[in-house]
């Protein structure tokens, strides 16, 4: 009865810690395109107004995504060299777009760079808008789930 | 002294690297890039082609770049930022700082008439500085005796602008130090960077830079209040009439333009102006025969040679 009862608790925690795992996962992604769509916007608006340079941009630019910082940070040190982009958690279709904003950001004249980060911009607007909706759809009810799922798999093995 | 390293980024790796193994950089004055053609430098007052082992004549040694090698040279050189440096390429040159010029070819898109932007870049030509204190020492004391009212007037690549910087050091430091500002429309003179000039111009000096002459100086004589403007390549009569504005409150011009002798000066048309209104009172003529900065001839305020001692 007791090992039992350890084996529903020890069931309850790992699925709820999966649930976690993949909630926090849904939310990394949220925050990532969220993150970067504040980036394209904050970008256009260093262009219509301080216009600094890329480097002083990226360099003052803040993000709660480990990934966006880590890839602000490649392009940063790709300016004097070269420098592996990191691709995370990004499918293949997303890191060439992604990759694709940051090799091509600041290589227009004034007027193509806002084309640019209009249409980039309009381009996110699709990943965004899954990983938004998998992250309402799953991310909040993940860890409920995991934690019923534990529950039922214990009550199974009862 | 020009640090050779800063232009690493810019240039395309193997002009770099037969620049920086084979050759002494501190006799590099140009570094001329054009889209699948040789790279030709300007290298000791000779023009010669950059080969893999060094410098030679021979055409078909030399190190050629291609499109991409001038596209990527202008991208560097604008630190990936193309749009913070669209009004300088629109008029053909960008000043990356530490002094480096760079002119740059290509096709002008306009609209209404208006250049707003340059694609398919052709060519650059890299000019290095080349800061050289004390040249203008021999002119001093004229300078200052005739008002701080001066032209140096020079073919292209014969130190006008290291001339300028050394006037306004020379100004700004002297024992009873003047008021220097420098209306540097290219950023060539003091190579303003992060708000802080990158090569020495004195320690009374102030800097209004990137823009156009007329705003510039009408800013200075209002607000800043310095007894001498300095100021790059004049060209045309607006120009002139700018000048002529200031010398008008009081204060001291020191200007460049481009001619090759007082002959070739004469033709300019604004030449006649300045003379008629008499706005400068001494003329300074270069020649690089003796290397950057040398003053070969001095003509008073009607273009008469005159000696100096």
């Amino acid at each position: 009865m007791s090992d039992n009862l350890l084996l529903a608790v020890v069931m309850s925690v790992v699925g709820t810690a999966v649930g976690m795992v993949i909630n926090r996962f849904l939310k990394e992604r949220k925050n990532y395109f969220d993150d970067f769509d504040k980036l394209l916007c904050y970008y256009g608006a260093n262009l219509a107004y301080s216009r600094n340079t890329v480097p002083e941009f990226l360099k003052t630019f803040e993000t709660q995504s480990h990934l966006l910082k880590k890839q602000i940070e490649s392009i940063v040190k790709s300016l004097s060299g070269k420098s592996d982009f990191p691709s995370g958690f990004l499918s293949k279709k997303e890191c060439a777009y992604a990759k694709e904003v940051f090799t091509s950001i600041g290589t227009h004249s004034l007027i193509a760079e806002k084309a640019f980060i209009e249409d980039s911009r309009s381009k996110l607007k699709s990943f965004r808008d899954i990983a938004d909706s998998r992250y309402t759809k799953l991310g909040s009810s993940s860890i409920k789930l995991g934690f019923l799922f534990g529950l039922m798999l214990a009550v199974i093995f009862w | 002294m020009f640090d050779f390293d800063r232009i690493k980024d810019i240039l395309p790796t193997a002009v770099y690297d037969a620049l920086s193994t084979n050759l002494n950089v501190d006799k590099l004055q140009e570094i001329r890039l054009r889209a699948n053609s040789p790279v030709k430098l300007q290298y000791g007052n000779k023009r010669v082609y950059l080969t893999e082992n060094g410098i030679g004549s021979d055409l078909s040694k030399a190190i050629t770049v291609s499109v991409d090698d001038i596209r990527n040279t202008i991208v560097s050189a604008s630190e990936r930022s193309i749009y913070a440096y669209n009004d300088e390429i629109i008029k053909g040159y960008l000043s990356p700082g530490d002094g480096v010029r760079i002119g740059v070819c290509g096709e002008v898109v306009g609209d209404h008439g208006l250049p707003i932007a340059l694609k398919n870049y052709s060519s650059v030509n890299i000019r290095i500085p080349h800061e050289i204190v004390g040249c203008s020492d021999g002119i001093m004391r004229d300078i200052v005796s005739n008002f701080c009212r001066a032209m140096i007037i020079s073919p292209p690549g014969a130190g006008k602008t290291t001339m300028l910087r050394d006037i306004a050091r020379n100004l700004s430091d002297s024992s009873n130090p003047l008021n220097v500002l420098i209306v540097d429309e290219r950023n060539e003179i003091a190579c303003m960077k992060g708000g802080a000039p990158q090569m020495n111009v004195g320690k009374h000096t102030d800097v209004i830079s990137c823009s156009s002459k007329s705003y510039a100086f009408e800013c200075a004589v209002r607000s800043m209040r310095p007894d001498v403007i300095i100021t790059d390549e004049i060209f045309g009569e607006q120009d002139v009439e700018i000048i002529r504005e200031a010398v008008g409150c009081g204060v001291g011009v020191i200007a460049s333009a481009h001619a090759i002798d007082v002959e070739s000066f004469t033709k300019r048309p604004f030449a006649k102006l300045l003379m008629d209104n008499r706005i400068f009172e001494r003329y300074y003529f270069l020649s690089d025969r003796f290397g950057s900065g040398h003053v070969s001839t001095v003509c008073d305020h009607s273009l008469r040679q005159i000696n100096v001692g």
